[in-house]
């Protein structure tokens, strides 16, 4: 569906993006992940014919996108991190004023505009101004948007950003059900817990490289990130520290009830990591392997670089 | 045909003008804008009247009349038609609404013909709304149809020169503030400083009294909507045209100080077209996006 290859963006000296490469399966959902800065828009905004890259190429299906722009449109909607909307337009405006700019015959529009609506729960809005919607209802009302034209592929950029908890399953319920309509999904997002539940797919990107990329279970599989959930009891403190200068030790993180430790290395790692806890006098009340999340991978991969 | 398509069944400009005559702005502009020159008339025919004794009006009174209207709507158009458009596509950056419009099936250009023709039409429509106040001098005599068309020809094309203007700095600048400071700064300053152009270069290269300047010399008339205007309107206001004798040395000459004008301002607003949208062309090395 998407073939991205040697993408590359500089600007001036500073190299934003780095021989980045990967592929969409057409109906899988690819989650983008990577620090601040890392990289992630900008590969987005390329993809999306946004943007100029240095080098590199990209293919949605046969289209060279970056040759023939106007074909590639056709066949993707973008949601960019940042937008605004037009206040001074009535939802079904929007949407229609949209419909317009994507060339979307006047036959059965306004039964498209209703579902379109109707699929982000926003058809009881139909007639309120965009101004005064929420925050979430702006960014459900700007996925309808992307959808108008009926495109193959969805580039959406932190979709989910700035969202409460409850808009944040909604959202997703949303991207669910367009994955199983067929949509195939670029997603890029902080809530890493989130694309862990809908992704099948991940890219990892770090200082401009991608340095994981695959189906999910394969990249936490060859990220060997071993997590060991530590509980003691009273202070969390002295076991941290300890943990962060003992060897094999990626990360360290407070927890419930005590702290998580990101370990590389084979079994003798956590051994002496425990042994040196006792020594050291910390009341270790629970010393157990958990399973891997992605936010595991994650960390152990950019090195907790957020 | 496809062109006129193009630029009617543009969306931008119908989203534009329906935004636009949405509230009671639009409807306070047009009524200020003819109230206005409806003042100005009434009070110019009022002193005539008092002047001329009751019962007497004489139709130079009504080109007269037709003068300073015709003076004062190019003012206020000179006035709003860069402020029409100078926000236009800064305005999309701020609300960041322009990436989401270049991914549309839209072209660049499209985009540009779009929020220019919509700046137009606004412009057009205090023009039309005008008329009455035109219509009522009608009555007097002193001026003809041709002169009128003429004149609105000056505006319109006025209108499109600086309503590109104001598009190009929207383009090149990221603030819609330093568009509007730059876009009335070129404006105005170039319709102050092109007759004293005019004569320096006019002294520069004068060599006598039988000394003919070449036609370039007044080049700088050319990009002025006064002189257009004036060559426009006819007399009294084509004296202006005057100051031009010793290049402009025959009437024809003069008379086509309108046309050229046009022509000059169509070439420099096709200009300005060509380099926004390259401007907000995506993937083009020039591009601002």
């Amino acid at each position: 569906m998407l073939r991205v290859e040697k993408l590359e963006k500089n600007y001036g000296s500073f190299q934003a993006v780095r021989e980045v490469s990967f592929t969409l399966e057409p109906g899988s959902i690819f989650g983008f992940v990577g620090p601040n800065g890392a990289g992630k828009t900008t590969t987005m905004k390329v993809i999306s014919t946004l943007l100029r890259p240095s080098a590199g190429e990209v293919f949605l299906d046969d289209v060279d996108v970056l040759r023939f722009p106007e074909k590639a449109r056709r066949k993707m909607g973008y949601m960019p991190d940042f937008f605004g909307v037009y206040d001074d337009l009535k939802v079904h405006e929007y949407m229609e004023f949209y419909a317009d700019c994507f060339e979307v015959e006047p036959t059965g529009r306004k039964r498209l505009i209703g579902d379109l609506l109707e699929l982000v729960n926003l058809d009881h809005k139909r007639d309120a101004y965009v101004d005064g919607l929420s925050r979430g209802m702006k960014q459900r009302l700007c996925l309808a948007r992307s959808l108008v034209h009926d495109p193959d592929l969805l580039i959406l950029d932190e979709p989910a950003s700035g969202l409460d908890p409850r808009a944040r399953v909604e959202m997703r319920e949303i991207l669910l059900e367009l994955k199983r309509m067929g949509k195939t999904i670029l997603i890029s997002s902080h809530i890493l817990a989130e694309l862990s539940e809908m992704c099948t797919h991940i890219g990892i990107i770090n200082d401009g490289r991608m340095v994981a990329c695959g189906p999910v279970h394969e990249v936490q599989r060859e990220a060997g990130a071993r997590v060991i959930e530590v509980h003691v009891a009273g202070d969390p403190e002295p076991g941290i520290a300890l943990a962060r200068n003992a060897a094999g030790v990626r990360d360290v993180r407070l927890g419930d009830g005590g702290f998580r430790v990101v370990l590389e290395g084979e079994d003798q790692a956590a051994v002496d990591l425990l042994a040196s806890l006792v020594r050291a006098g910390v009341p270790v009340l629970q010393f157990a392997e958990a399973k891997s999340k992605l936010e595991d991978v994650f960390m152990a991969i950019t090195g907790g670089g957020e | 045909m496809q062109a006129l398509r193009m630029i009617l069944r543009n969306p931008v400009l119908l989203r534009e003008a329906r935004v636009r005559m949405r509230g009671w702005r639009a409807p306070a502009l047009i009524t200020a804008y003819t109230g206005l020159l409806s003042a100005i008339a009434a009070l110019i025919f009022y002193v005539a009247v008092r002047n001329d004794g009751p019962g007497v009006f004489a139709p130079e009174v009504a080109s007269i009349i037709f003068i300073v209207l015709a003076v004062v709507q190019l003012g206020l158009l000179v006035l709003a038609a860069p402020g029409l458009t100078a926000g236009a596509i800064s305005g999309e950056r701020e609300r960041q609404t322009l990436d989401l419009l270049l991914v549309t099936h839209m072209s660049p250009i499209q985009v540009v013909i779009g929020k220019l023709g919509a700046a137009v039409g606004f412009a057009l429509l205090l023009m039309f709304a005008s008329l009455p106040v035109y219509g009522l001098l009608f009555l007097f005599g002193g001026f003809s149809m041709y002169r009128l068309f003429l004149t609105a020809v000056i505006y319109l094309v006025t209108v499109l020169l600086l309503g590109s203007l104001g598009l190009y700095f929207s383009a090149v600048f990221k603030r819609t503030q330093a568009a509007v400071v730059a876009s009335y700064g070129l404006a105005i300053g170039a319709m102050i400083a092109s007759p004293v152009l005019a004569v320096l270069v006019y002294q520069v290269f004068n060599r006598g009294p039988n000394w003919q300047a070449p036609e370039w010399g007044v080049i700088f008339a050319y990009i002025n909507p006064l002189f257009g205007l004036a060559a426009a309107a006819g007399r009294p206001m084509n004296e202006l045209i005057d100051l031009f004798n010793p290049i402009l040395d025959t009437p024809a000459l003069r008379e086509a100080v309108w046309w050229k004008f046009c022509l000059t301002a169509l070439a420099l607003m096709a200009l300005l077209i060509w380099r926004t949208t390259i401007r907000i062309t995506p993937l083009k090395k020039n591009s601002s996006i």
